[in-house]
């Protein structure tokens, strides 16, 4: 777990050092979307991180399109 | 803010067709013979028969409203807060294709070569050469990928070529002996992967060099060609993987690195599996480096930020965490990619875009000169 908190730390790092100088010359709503984006990239990280299996974006997809794809399986694997 | 780069008709034509082709070429084949057995191919020509109204819709747009992104015209003829709307599916879905693109990539690498490695090694490197490329602009990439898919399918051709010693013709029939649903079923499959997500080029068609010779429109013939051959070359790829392997493909995942790895020929070429492995890594980074652009640029024009290059490494960075994230399981991803990614991809995409297309078309919207465009 302490190596992929370094992994997630110094990405997070790297991808921070290398943005600074655009970050400082973009406007308002430009660091309030580039906070935004970083938020959720250090959730998905710490989710690595510990490795608990914290919701993302495929719990929010299954929970929304399961029933309806089981659906379309279920006509298609049926006998004519 | 205006786009500084373009790319000919041609350019991205090319571009489309690798991003059609790129992975599909190698993913497809064992999971569409799976569903659809000896009938895949007949799969593979209504999925396509779909790609091409949804590349007609496309292109419908774009010629009603030429200089355009999905988002300029989304919100012209929409307004801003149904753009928003629609953009949020959209958003979601083109992070999990990258990301799954990429993780897709990583788990064959780390299950059929370098099986202690941790599949985020594999996933961090891609994406840092995949921010990079985008950074790099949209010139650079079609430049870069032209080379590359052309590489690509010259060891595909290679490997099905060297394999003709190992076919048997006899194996596809009967074509389809247990109905037209398997069939269906294939054509849905494939339907979400690779045509649905055809969609992503309503963001990149206003890179296109105008055409002051409106008479002369190639861009439209090029990207038909483009559909066509990419058709043509998945049906290939897919009757010779079942002439190969017959009913057992569905039970190989990657069916051309298995026709690869049975080369034999005059005991000097041998296993050239590699080959095909090369090709898929290929494939997949082209494809995830189109997304991540696509992806980019979307939220670029939805925010009306001055800078285009801001957002592109925490978004490859938040889209690396997603990838090593999103993998439970064998069966929940092979779930996900076969059964739920078709439906998920027509909600995100297909339908707004359909929506968009009809009420174009009944509005009468849009002008002939470029307004409102980059």
């Amino acid at each position: 777990m302490l190596i992929r908190f370094a992994i997630m730390i110094l990405a997070c790092a790297a991808v921070l050092a290398f943005d600074a100088p655009h970050y400082k010359m973009s406007n308002k709503r430009g660091h309030v979307v580039y906070g935004i984006i970083m938020a959720v990239a250090v959730y998905l990280g710490l989710d690595y991180a510990v490795g608990k299996d914290w919701p993302d974006l495929h719990d929010l997809v299954d929970f929304v399109f399961s029933a309806p794809t089981k659906m379309i399986v279920t006509y298609f694997e049926s006998k004519s | 803010m205006k786009v500084k780069e373009t790319v000919s008709p041609l350019q991205m034509s090319t571009l489309f067709f690798i991003f059609m082709t790129g992975s599909a070429i190698i993913n497809i084949p064992g999971p569409l013979v799976g569903f659809a057995k000896n009938g895949a191919w007949v799969s593979l020509l209504i999925s396509g028969a779909f790609g091409f109204l949804v590349l007609a819709c496309i292109l419908y747009l774009h010629d009603k409203f030429p200089g355009s992104t999905y988002i300029d015209y989304t919100k012209k003829m929409l307004g801003s807060w149904v753009t928003a709307l629609l953009s949020v599916p959209f958003i979601l879905f083109v992070c999990h294709m990258a990301s799954g693109i990429v993780l897709d990539m990583g788990l064959f690498l780390t299950t059929s070569m370098m099986r202690k490695t941790p599949v985020f090694v594999f996933n961090a490197f891609t994406f840092t050469l995949i921010a990079f490329t985008v950074r790099a602009g949209i010139e650079v990439m079609v430049r870069m990928f032209t080379n590359l898919i052309l590489i690509m399918l010259f060891f595909v051709f290679i490997v099905l070529l060297l394999s003709i010693p190992n076919y048997h013709p006899d194996y596809i029939f009967p074509i389809m002996p247990d109905g037209i649903k398997p069939v269906m079923q294939g054509a849905y499959f494939s339907f979400g992967f690779p045509y649905a997500e055809a969609f992503l080029f309503t963001m990149l068609l206003p890179f296109v060099k105008k055409n002051p010779d409106k008479k002369n429109n190639r861009l439209n013939g090029y990207m038909y060609l483009a559909l066509v051959l990419n058709i043509l070359i998945l049906i290939l790829s897919v009757v010779c993987v079942i002439f190969v392997s017959g009913p057992i493909a569905s039970d190989i995942k990657y069916s051309l690195y298995m026709v690869a790895r049975m080369i034999d020929f005059q005991d000097i070429i041998q296993r050239i599996e590699s080959v095909i492995g090369m090709t898929l890594i290929a494939g997949s980074y082209m494809k995830a480096t189109i997304a991540l652009f696509v992806l980019n640029l979307v939220l670029t024009r939805l925010f009306r930020l001055q800078d285009d290059r801001l957002l592109i490494f925490p978004l490859a960075l938040m889209c690396l965490f997603l990838s090593v994230v999103l993998y439970d399981s064998e069966v929940q991803w092979y779930d996900i990619v076969s059964n739920t990614w078709p439906l998920w991809n027509g909600i995100a995409g297909i339908l707004p875009l359909f929506l968009l297309t009809l009420i174009t078309a009944f509005k009468g919207g849009g002008k002939k000169t470029g307004s409102g465009g980059p």
